[in-house]
């Protein structure tokens, strides 16, 4: 019985299985990632799983690439990937933003590996929906959420780490709530989340005190006089994302992230998850847009994520339009996971969405963990700072928005037209 | 059907098969609240005027003369039980279908007006339906005479079909708003129907429905959820299969409606394309659906 044995330390990466179906998250990416976390290096400087993709972002080129398509991997010294969030109240020194996945969704481990590469490396990580894990707590670099089903929000919560984020929608399922299957509510989730063990935790799909931007406008407000720290709104990407962006920034908050389609999940209705949002890449440069024709552009952050899966595509986001990208399933890719996609059933075999036990018969190596997702940052800030080079931009705030370093490969001129590339 | 990580359907990362892999719907963001259809009522019942009977999802269950007869009994009783429609197509009623006649629309290819093929509300003598191939030539409707029909079937399956089902369901919709009988529009008293063995569930349902149909027939889906080809399960078996399939479709129905904020189907979702936007459609092919770019606020 595995209760009375110790748990096996799982600190080596699984065989990736092969793929049934077609992939975004392929071989070649998930290799990527692991050469990444395994080393801490630049793996490449040019994506090259772009190439098979049918994704939008894919067929966004850098014209440096199309001057330059091979470049060997190099460390590059002279280039500054620092920049700051939320009306720089908050210093990074890399744009990436690990994000938001809860304690539950997760298995505990991982969430603590996350926050403490946040500490280790300057970069910031949300914690995700559910309450805070107190083991995550103690870090610094850490956003707490508050989400619709305010699951273990208390005051001291929202006064740990460096902003607060009100979950609004995420990209896997905008207009759904969270929803944790009951198999994962386990005796530790229950006295994190203050529910019952077994049943579901499904968050309601609205916050039901936020019914409009007005609305929005008083908890932005009522957070930041509790604990005068930046707030950011997450969003999944939708039709009117411009609209709801500049409503965000209106109200005071200090970034929005902004999660598109295809985004990562711990567990959501597949027909939606299929079916509902729009692609980052589309939302970025027309958010980045209608924010600066209003004056709002300044200060305020924007944060990219759903599907972001190397340096190019951040190098991309930050060209369309965003200061900070927001990685989520490629730290789990660089946490071991193989995309099986059975994270609901709370099984999974890589260690990082089982379902928390109180005598596990495995559990992940925490200083692995650490040290595969410290890795990780250093080595897609590399590939960053040598993609950065090639472009010849010495610091990252200069390539925010610079859409005209950008051109479509193979894109419908009209949908080029609404990207802004040439 | 709950999933995990991020999706690997169309049109980002599979190939596009239809024009409706390329169309994704809304989600209701902040500047107005999405529902919450685990606790929160969506009404899925759309009312077919000129039948005057409500279906209480927008679903119809095709029963084509292909299918083994114990599906065709199953999606039969199912569809009255469950307060749909079965369109029995190709065929004659069979023996003890008669008792289920008041969901029962009925296609024996006998008749036709103006060229088109009929379908008749069994429950009801008179009012009947026009069943059309999936096109957008539509002379058909210029000088018919609208006495006695109450809706139209836009049939993909039907011979002469040479668009999508998509352009041809919006583009009918579009034509019966144009023209009017006794000064009000035509599309408010003509049921609009799309029909298609290659509906696969509650995502086409609720595009096509988006796109202007008051409801859907779906076909072969109901034959894979019967699982009987090459085995023989139990009637009750197959039966039970069906009703799961059409509770589970109008569940998935319930969740894309919450998530784009829309409390009724019938009064917020049939022609709101508004909901709908575009990836990788040329100009032309949207302008036919009335769908916008993505990107386009």
């Amino acid at each position: 019985m595995s209760w009375l044995e110790k748990p096996r330390i799982v600190q080596e990466y699984l065989p990736i299985p092969p793929a049934n179906n077609v992939e975004f998250w392929n071989h070649e990416r998930i290799e990527h990632i692991r050469m990444l976390a395994r080393f801490g290096r630049p793996a490449w400087v040019w994506d090259r799983a772009k190439h098979t993709s049918r994704r939008i972002l894919d067929r966004i080129r850098f014209r440096a690439e199309l001057e330059s398509p091979t470049i060997e991997p190099r460390e590059v010294d002279d280039v500054d990937t620092s920049t700051s969030l939320a009306y720089r109240q908050i210093e990074m020194s890399s744009p990436l933003y690990l994000g938001d996945m809860s304690f539950g969704a997760l298995s505990g481990i991982p969430n603590i590996a996350l926050a403490k590469t946040a500490d280790l490396t300057g970069i910031l990580t949300g914690t995700g929906e559910g309450g805070l894990y107190e083991e995550v707590r103690r870090y610094r670099r850490i956003t707490v959420q508050w989400a619709s089903a305010r699951f273990g929000v208390d005051l001291d919560v929202l006064n740990t780490g460096m902003g607060v984020v009100i979950k609004i929608g995420q990209g896997a399922k905008p207009g759904i709530g969270g929803h944790l299957p009951g198999v994962k509510v386990t005796k530790p989730i229950s006295e994190t989340r203050r529910i019952p063990v077994g049943l579901d935790a499904i968050s309601p799909a609205p916050h039901h005190d936020i019914y409009s931007i007005e609305d929005l406008g008083q908890r932005i407000m009522a957070i930041k006089e509790a604990t005068g720290k930046p707030v950011f709104v997450k969003v999944g990407v939708t039709n009117y994302i411009a609209y709801i962006a500049s409503g965000i920034a209106r109200m005071g908050a200090d970034g929005i992230i902004m999660d598109g389609q295809g985004a990562g999940t711990g567990a959501a209705p597949e027909v939606v998850r299929d079916n509902v949002g729009l692609p980052i890449e589309i939302a970025v440069p027309v958010v980045d847009k209608a924010l600066r024709r209003e004056g709002y552009r300044d200060g305020f952050s924007v944060i990219a994520a759903g599907r972001v899966s190397s340096a190019e595509d951040t190098a991309k986001l930050l060209a369309l339009g965003a200061d900070c990208v927001s990685i989520g399933t490629a730290a789990l890719i660089g946490m071991g996971c193989i995309m099986v996609h059975k994270c609901h059933l709370g099984f999974c075999p890589a260690v990082i969405t089982n379902k928390i036990e109180e005598n596990p018969a495995r559990i992940l190596s925490l200083d692995t963990a650490t040290n595969w997702t410290v890795n990780l940052v250093r080595g897609w800030t590399a590939e960053l700072k040598a993609i950065m080079d090639v472009l010849g931009i010495r610091h990252l705030d200069s390539l925010v928005s610079r859409r005209n370093l950008l051109v479509a490969d193979g894109l419908p001129s009209d949908m080029a037209e609404i990207i802004g590339v040439g | 059907m709950i999933a995990s990580m991020g999706s690997t359907g169309p049109p980002n990362v599979e190939e596009p098969v239809f024009i409706r892999d390329h169309l994704v719907c809304d989600g209701a963001q902040v500047t107005r609240p999405s529902i919450d259809p685990y606790r929160e009522p969506v009404d899925t019942q759309i009312y077919l005027h000129g039948v005057g009977i409500r279906l209480s999802q927008p679903l119809i269950l095709s029963v084509h003369p292909d299918y083994p007869s114990v599906v065709r009994r199953a999606l039969v009783r199912a569809a009255y039980n469950l307060g749909l429609l079965a369109y029995i197509r190709g065929t004659n009623l069979a023996a003890g279908e008669e008792v289920y006649g008041g969901r029962i629309l009925l296609d024996d290819g006998s008749r036709s007006h103006a060229g088109l093929g009929v379908v008749r509300y069994y429950g009801h003598n008179g009012p009947i339906m026009l069943k059309t191939p999936s096109t957008i030539g539509l002379e058909w409707a210029a000088n018919l005479s609208w006495k006695n029909i109450v809706g139209v079937i836009v049939d993909e399956d039907h011979a002469g079909s040479d668009t999508p089902i998509e352009v041809a369901t919006s583009h009918v919709d579009r034509m019966l708003r144009r023209i009017s009988s006794d000064g009000q529009p035509m599309r408010d008293r003509i049921t609009l129907i799309a029909s298609s063995r290659s509906i696969r569930g509650a995502d086409d349902i609720f595009k096509l429905v988006a796109l202007g149909a008051d409801a859907v027939a779906l076909g072969d889906a109901a034959l894979i959820a019967a699982d009987c080809i090459g085995k023989t399960p139990s009637e009750d078996i197959v039966y039970e299969r069906i009703e799961n399939l059409a509770i589970a479709l109008q569940k998935e129905v319930k969740l894309l409606a919450g998530a784009a904020g829309v409390s009724s189907i019938y009064t917020s979702l049939v022609g709101n394309r508004e909901l709908l936007r575009a990836i990788g459609l040329d100009a032309d092919t949207r302008a036919r659906l009335g769908v916008k770019l993505a990107g386009v606020g």
